[in-house]
């Protein structure tokens, strides 16, 4: 049992970073809009067949493919909000909700109309995964699955810098705090909003071509993700950035932690992870880091 | 008041005589209760009103058959492609005359290879289109939900795809021309009992397929197998393969519904530099971009297909057609062959009757020696087809028959029954 704890422990974390690339998307768009953006998951499954578009059958260098996504899906996101969310911005948060879902369902629609639906990867075919082994054999790891923890690690630390640091990361935060407010300070709340989905959107994008790269291309793909990570940004507090981040990590290692160790099979992993959500949310109502966004919102 | 009893209207109640007003409040009482149906169902009963003044305006010429693939989501790795094959086999069907002079159309509908899905097709199919005959579901799971519902509206459904076990009882109305997976479960196991294999680790999605084949592998096989199974939406399967590998399994019986799931474990395995026996499910078989791109990971993989020529000149006319209408090679051989003879075993079957399924119902079970791209077809009692799974193994990328260990199926067969008489004794 315990010769396959550091795999199990590495394998925690990639599925805790992929959950965490999809909810930090999710959490930046309800910390100002309050609606949970059920079409994040597919904003990462469009990103993802978008690079294989431009790489794999457009024969273009990875790198320009990767900037193509980028911009494409900040303008996919800048325009899907203008169209369907700006106009009931207003409204009840279950309406934008339900049009997230509708948004999701046309993107899935899109681009199976567009790539069918035959089996797709990035693997380039008789090329083999590189494979490294480390603590004598106990742990095997793979050239992309250290790309997507460096690739991780720096969109959320450049997130964070950018929100605490730059003008425009000031103004998001001053939205995300009192729009009211924030708009009689001069800041240009629809524009905000329109920065704000472009993030959100090109950052779910370059979650799904890692998770692609990890995980092959599904049209799919979008919905288990983006139950995953609405489930990370609840336990870790509806709103909050390293709370989703957290949030993430518990999920990932629970999972793969009550897998590895017990003999409970794999096809449980979701009701036990969803269990323990609802014992943790009785214990914290508005999950680990809610509590306290709560109080400084009333200090 | 006085508008009620204004002269005009006077006249008009004395115009009337008693039995045109009778007549009038009943041709107003149902134009109302006309259009206030059309109301309450407004927007869904659209459509159907179009298509039923359409099917007025055909009946002479058309038949509808519905139709139920899984279209998108992972199975539309497989429900795309035969879909096409279905349409090929269709219009060279109406080409040759259809059904007495009529068109067979099929209204397509996606089961999305789950039966909560398919049931809601099938409901849609049998209430709505009024369909006497349901060609699919094509996964097991679409075909063991439509069937309770076709069961109870008499009406024939015909799978040429679901092998699941639990189909042979699903109902009377409920026929196949492809083989039950207790054959290939069968052959499988015999064959691992053969090799000598002591333990199998299985890794099985939950579904109706999959589980059918775990249940009839685990009859047979007469070792220990060790169980790993997942949820449809998974993609993450390495902690349950590190799991099974800590086992020490003799070999790893792969089973998904799906291409896009035997990728995601091949991939998972490759990465995890995992050197074990391979055994798979007919999915991983069937799909030749899959065992070219894991060639070295799947070379000497065990599987069972169902048999059939496929040096057949119709089959290879078809793998053409496919070719030459798609650009793409046509992936799963053994289904292309059963979609393309259950069109036109529907064909036959609207020629005996149009309408009554009582008639058609006796048809199938009838059929004997059919010949067709999937062999010699005859449908049992259970409206199950004889045909048999073989054998075969990957080399090079390539599926191909498999010799048994043993190099002659007589010593397989006394192995076997020595390891039955000492597990016997």
């Amino acid at each position: 049992m315990l010769e396959i704890l550091p795999q199990i422990i590495w394998f925690s974390l990639l599925a805790s970073a992929i959950y965490a690339l999809v909810a930090i998307g999710l959490s930046l768009i309800f910390g100002i809009l309050e609606f949970i953006n059920f079409a994040q998951g597919d904003f990462a499954m469009v990103g993802a067949y978008l690079f294989f578009g431009f790489v794999i059958e457009g024969g273009l260098p990875w790198w320009v493919g990767i900037a193509l996504v980028v911009i494409l899906a900040a303008l996919m996101g800048v325009i899907i909000e203008k169209i369907t969310f700006k106009p009931v911005r207003k409204s009840p948060p279950f309406i934008p909700l339900i049009i997230s879902i509708g948004v999701g369902a046309l993107l899935q629609a899109i681009m199976i109309f567009k790539f069918g639906g035959s089996v797709k990867s990035y693997r380039i075919d008789g090329a083999k995964a590189e494979v490294y082994k480390l603590f004598g054999d106990t742990l095997i790891i793979t050239q992309s699955q250290i790309t997507l923890m460096l690739v991780t690690a720096g969109l959320l630390l450049g997130l964070y810098l950018f929100l605490k640091y730059s003008k425009t990361g000031t103004a998001i935060r001053a939205v995300a705090d009192n729009q009211d407010v924030a708009a009689i300070l001069g800041v240009s709340i629809n524009k905000t909003i329109g920065i704000i989905f472009a993030v959100g959107t090109a950052l779910a994008a370059i979650a799904g071509v890692m998770i692609a790269n990890e995980q092959n291309l599904s049209i799919t793909m979008g919905l288990s993700l983006g139950v995953k990570a609405f489930a990370a940004v609840v336990l870790g507090g509806v709103g909050s950035l390293p709370g989703a981040i957290v949030g993430a990590f518990i999920i990932g290692f629970s999972e793969n932690f009550i897998v590895g160790l017990t003999p409970i099979p794999s096809s449980y992993k979701d009701a036990i992870v969803f269990g323990l959500l609802i014992i943790m949310l009785f214990l914290y109502p508005n999950g680990l880091f809610g509590a306290k966004a709560e109080e400084e919102a009333r200090a | 008041m006085a508008l009620f009893h204004s002269p005009i209207s006077l006249n008009l109640s004395d115009m009337l005589n008693k039995l045109t007003r009778t007549a009038g409040i009943s041709i107003l009482g149902a134009s109302l209760m006309f259009l206030l149906a059309a109301c309450a169902d407004g927007p869904i009963d659209q459509p159907t009103d179009t298509s039923n003044d359409q099917q007025v305006a055909e009946e002479s010429n058309t038949l509808k058959v519905g139709a139920i693939f899984p279209l998108t989501g992972d199975g539309a790795a497989y429900g795309d492609p035969l879909q096409k094959v279905a349409q090929i086999a269709l219009e060279e069907v109406n080409a040759a005359g259809g059904v007495n002079g009529k068109e067979i159309e099929f209204i397509w509908e996606d089961g999305k290879c789950n039966g909560a899905d398919a049931a809601n097709a099938a409901r849609k199919l049998i209430e709505v289109d009024q369909v006497k005959v349901i060609f699919g579901g094509f996964c097991s799971g679409e075909t063991l939900a439509v069937a309770p519902l076709a069961e109870a509206a008499g009406v024939i459904v015909l799978s040429p795809g679901s092998s699941s076990p639990d189909i042979t009882t699903a109902g009377d109305y409920i026929f196949r021309n492809y083989p039950s997976d207790a054959k290939q479960g069968k052959v499988i196991g015999e064959e691992a009992n053969a090799k000598g294999y002591a333990k199998v680790a299985m890794l099985t999605e939950q579904n109706d397929y999959t589980i059918g084949i775990q249940n009839v592998f685990s009859e047979h096989f007469t070792g220990e197998v060790i169980s790993e199974t997942y949820l449809p939406d998974d993609s993450d399967f390495r902690t349950a393969l590190v799991k099974l590998q800590s086992e020490e399994p003799d070999a790893l019986f792969i089973n998904p519904q799906t291409p896009t799931k035997a990728d995601l474990i091949f991939k998972q395995i490759e990465e995890m530099d995992w050197d074990v026996d391979m055994i798979g499910n007919d999915v991983v078989a069937g799909y030749q971009d899959l065992t070219t791109k894991y060639a070295e990971l799947v070379e000497g993989m065990l599987v069972a297909e169902f048999a059939f020529d496929r040096s057949n000149p119709d089959f290879i006319a078809l793998e053409e057609e496919f070719k030459t209408r798609t650009g793409t090679d046509l992936p799963y051989g053994t289904y292309a062959s059963t979609t393309y003879d259950a069109v036109s075993i529907v064909r036959d079957m609207l020629t005996v009757s149009e309408t009554d399924t009582e008639a058609m119902k006796n048809f199938l079970y009838g059929l004997s020696g059919r010949t067709g791209l999937s062999g010699s077809l005859t449908l049992d009692s259970n409206g199950d087809p004889n045909f048999e799974h073989r054998l075969e193994t990957i080399v090079g990328g390539e599926v191909v028959p498999y010799e048994s260990e043993g190099s002659m199926m007589e010593e397989g067969e006394a192995m076997e029954d020595e390891s039955m008489e000492e597990a016997e004794a």
